[in-house]
């Protein structure tokens, strides 16, 4: 049976049942590098240089923790996942920037750019299925079976909890004690890589504090949203961001942001500023607490942030 | 209304020209110094990019003086870049400065509009005259950057430092001052003339250096503290990957002038870099290894600190170092650099190509 590796980074949060469930159902074993860890990035930042931003060398580590275990390593450059928008630069430079990595297996690394023709994804699709089946049917079963699979894992957002994959533990309503709302803006492969967002939902949990993310509003509104923007935001996540930013600011319950990006993100740097304007301008204005994470990031100094941003809200609340 | 725009290198002259030639009133913003730096840095987002900052500061100066209307370039993505206008606007209007603010990019809502707001701009003029003052302002850009060329050429040889440069100079000021196209073409002759009666020392040896990397910093010297005439005075003869009329022609008017060809980068990038990255990322890989070919001694990539396709660049020209055997450095700047050691670097790279082609000529006479 051939061995497929998923390094369990950037997009992986994103997509991942979609693509297990479909190299599984092609009959490939499938093996996801494990949770983050810190002899992960040390290995990664091996591989690239010092101003990339923290998520990709995190990248460059799950891939060196995969080379030796697989035949395969599924690395996709993915541009763009929706007409007229992109990801960003570095997710478009991904295959291309491995190479620095010795002794890879066989990459499979097809381009997903969606900007212009829709259709261009069932080239992509048979593509990648046609390293391990000749049916160009078996192939598109596989993908609409897990296509399927990845849309109940983005209704479990859409209903406001958190995918079971993900094993992050959600309030419980029932408790007598008094919840907070809080949103957190952040890209899923920082907030959800426990090992990068120094486990930011386990710490707003403990201090019974209900989280409302990015990915719990739907793709309708955030359009809503960003529509007031005379400027087309053409990044996929910053769009997502700033759209859900604005909608939670007019939410009634929602108390406050918590901003997470990693250090030197462009695309975060242009839409927390947008973020900043447009909460600011609006009629209610909530506290922000921004973080920015890189490998020096000490536990302490975020823990005492929180506590302090938790303070400032209950205050706030009365 | 008095028009404004950002700086970025000699671009101030076409688009003056351009404006002039259509009667409009232009305020050509004070070039960029430190004041600008810090007023982009106190007001800009903390982790944009440096032109981002620069541009906020050439905006507020103009300001000061006066302007009302700010014409910019923009873009579609995935750079940054093509944000600038609208998070400028934001901050200028938190500021309280409200400007009219006009955008070239490729319109991605309405035509209509985008043409309504161009009009509102140019005024009476018929779109004829339009045509005729981008041809005009064209010919400004290939004009500075003919001088400029030259200029590069001369630097490492002249027998007195700073003679060039000190024409240049001047040259810039009659190419930004005519008015017509026989004066345009007058101050040039005149200036590739002056230039070319500087002494030079006829043996010496010079390196040749290419400059490759993001287009801001590669144009504008007071972010890369005047990096081609400090290599000048180390004997390097330097050649961009990328000029202004180049970038013009290539990028606004769709190849419209065919006497000069850029580098096929796309297809000299492969299979380092297979696909755009936004920016100037591909154009910087094609660029080195275009540079490499053509024997350059080595190469100096520079780039805004967090620049995302520069970074993607970056991280792939060691192939581009170990397949050509061919030196590259690469320089972040940020409102952090500091010219001391900015200075040392360079120096350092240079002495070690020196000491290379040292190596290689006693090699061969061994």
């Amino acid at each position: 049976m051939l061995r497929v590796g998923i390094p369990r980074a950037l997009s992986y949060y994103k997509y991942s049942p979609l693509w297990t469930n479909f190299f599984t159902k092609l009959g490939a074993e499938v093996i996801v590098s494990p949770p983050t860890n810190k002899e992960m990035l040390d290995l990664g930042s091996k591989y690239v240089v010092d101003e990339i931003c923290l998520p990709v060398k995190v990248y460059f580590g799950h891939v060196n923790y995969l080379k030796d275990k697989v035949d395969y390593l599924f690395v996709p450059r993915i541009v763009s996942v929706e007409k007229n928008e992109y990801t960003c630069p570095k997710f478009m430079g991904i295959p291309d920037m491995l190479v620095n990595i010795d002794n890879l297996p066989k990459l499979i690394g097809p381009t997903i750019d969606l900007t212009k023709n829709d259709n261009k994804l069932w080239k992509v699709v048979l593509e990648v299925g046609s390293f391990f089946s000749k049916s160009p049917y078996l192939i598109l079963k596989a993908w609409l079976d897990a296509s399927i699979e990845l849309k109940r894992y983005n209704q479990d957002w859409l209903n406001q909890s958190f995918p079971k994959e993900l094993m992050v533990s959600k309030i419980d309503k029932k408790q007598e004690q008094e919840i907070l709302n809080i949103a957190v803006i952040g890209h899923e492969y920082i907030l959800y890589d426990k090992f990068l967002s120094m486990n930011l939902l386990e710490k707003l949990a403990k201090l019974n504090i209900s989280v409302f993310t990015t990915e719990m509003v739907n793709q309708k509104t955030i359009n809503k949203e960003v529509s007031i923007i005379p400027k087309k935001i053409f990044w996929n996540f910053a769009k997502s961001a700033l759209g859900a930013a604005c909608y939670y600011n007019k939410k009634e319950g929602i108390l406050g942001f918590i901003n997470i990006s990693s250090f030197g993100c462009g695309p975060d740097s242009i839409s927390n500023s947008m973020t900043v304007h447009q909460l600011k301008n609006a009629k209610i204005s909530k506290p922000i607490l921004n973080l920015t994470i890189d490998e020096h990031t000490g536990e302490a100094g975020i823990n005492t942030r929180i506590e302090a941003f938790y303070d400032l809200l209950k205050r706030r609340v009365g | 209304m008095k028009i404004t725009f950002p700086h970025m290198g000699n671009l101030y002259i076409p688009v003056k020209g351009l404006l002039e030639y259509l009667n409009l009133d232009v305020i050509v913003p004070p070039p960029s110094s430190q004041k600008t730096l810090n007023l982009g840095v106190k007001y800009g987002p903390e982790f944009a990019c440096l032109p981002l900052k620069l541009n906020l500061g050439n905006l507020i100066e103009a300001r000061e003086i006066g302007a009302d209307t700010v014409i910019m370039a923009g873009g579609v993505g995935p750079c940054r870049f093509g944000l600038y206008s609208q998070t400028e606007k934001e901050i200028l209007n938190d500021l309280g400065y409200d400007y009219d603010c006009l955008v070239l990019e490729p319109p991605d809502k309405h035509l209509g509009q985008f043409i309504m707001r161009l009009r509102k701009i140019i005024g009476t003029n018929s779109w004829w005259r339009v045509i005729d003052a981008i041809k005009f302002a064209y010919q400004k850009a290939y004009a500075v950057d003919l001088v400029e060329k030259k200029v590069q050429h001369l630097r490492p040889l002249e027998k007195k430092f700073g003679t060039a440069d000190s024409i240049y100079r001047h040259v810039l000021n009659t190419i930004n001052d005519a008015q017509s196209i026989n004066s345009l073409q007058e101050a040039t002759n005149l200036g590739i003339l002056k230039l070319e009666q500087i002494p030079q020392n006829i043996n010496s040896e010079v390196i040749r250096i290419g400059l490759i990397g993001e287009i801001y910093t590669l144009l504008e010297p007071f972010v890369s503290f005047d990096i081609e005439k400090e290599l000048g005075k180390l004997g390097v003869q330097v050649t961009r990957s990328l000029y202004l009329s180049e970038w013009i022609n290539s990028h606004l008017l769709m190849n419209y002038y065919k006497k000069e060809q850029s580098k096929p980068f796309a297809k000299l990038a492969k299979p380092y870099l297979n696909y755009f990255v936004g920016g100037h990322g591909r154009e910087t890989i094609g660029y080195a290894v275009g540079f490499a070919q053509e024997g350059y001694h080595g190469l100096i990539q520079i780039a805004p600190l967090t620049c995302m396709p520069e970074i993607i660049a970056h991280t792939i020209l060691p192939r581009v170092k170990e397949n050509y055997r061919i030196p590259i450095l690469t320089i972040y700047v940020d409102e952090q650099s500091g010219k001391a050691g900015f200075l040392t670097r360079i120096e350092a790279f240079i002495d070690l190509i020196k000491r290379q082609q040292e190596n290689n000529k006693r090699r061969i006479v061994l």
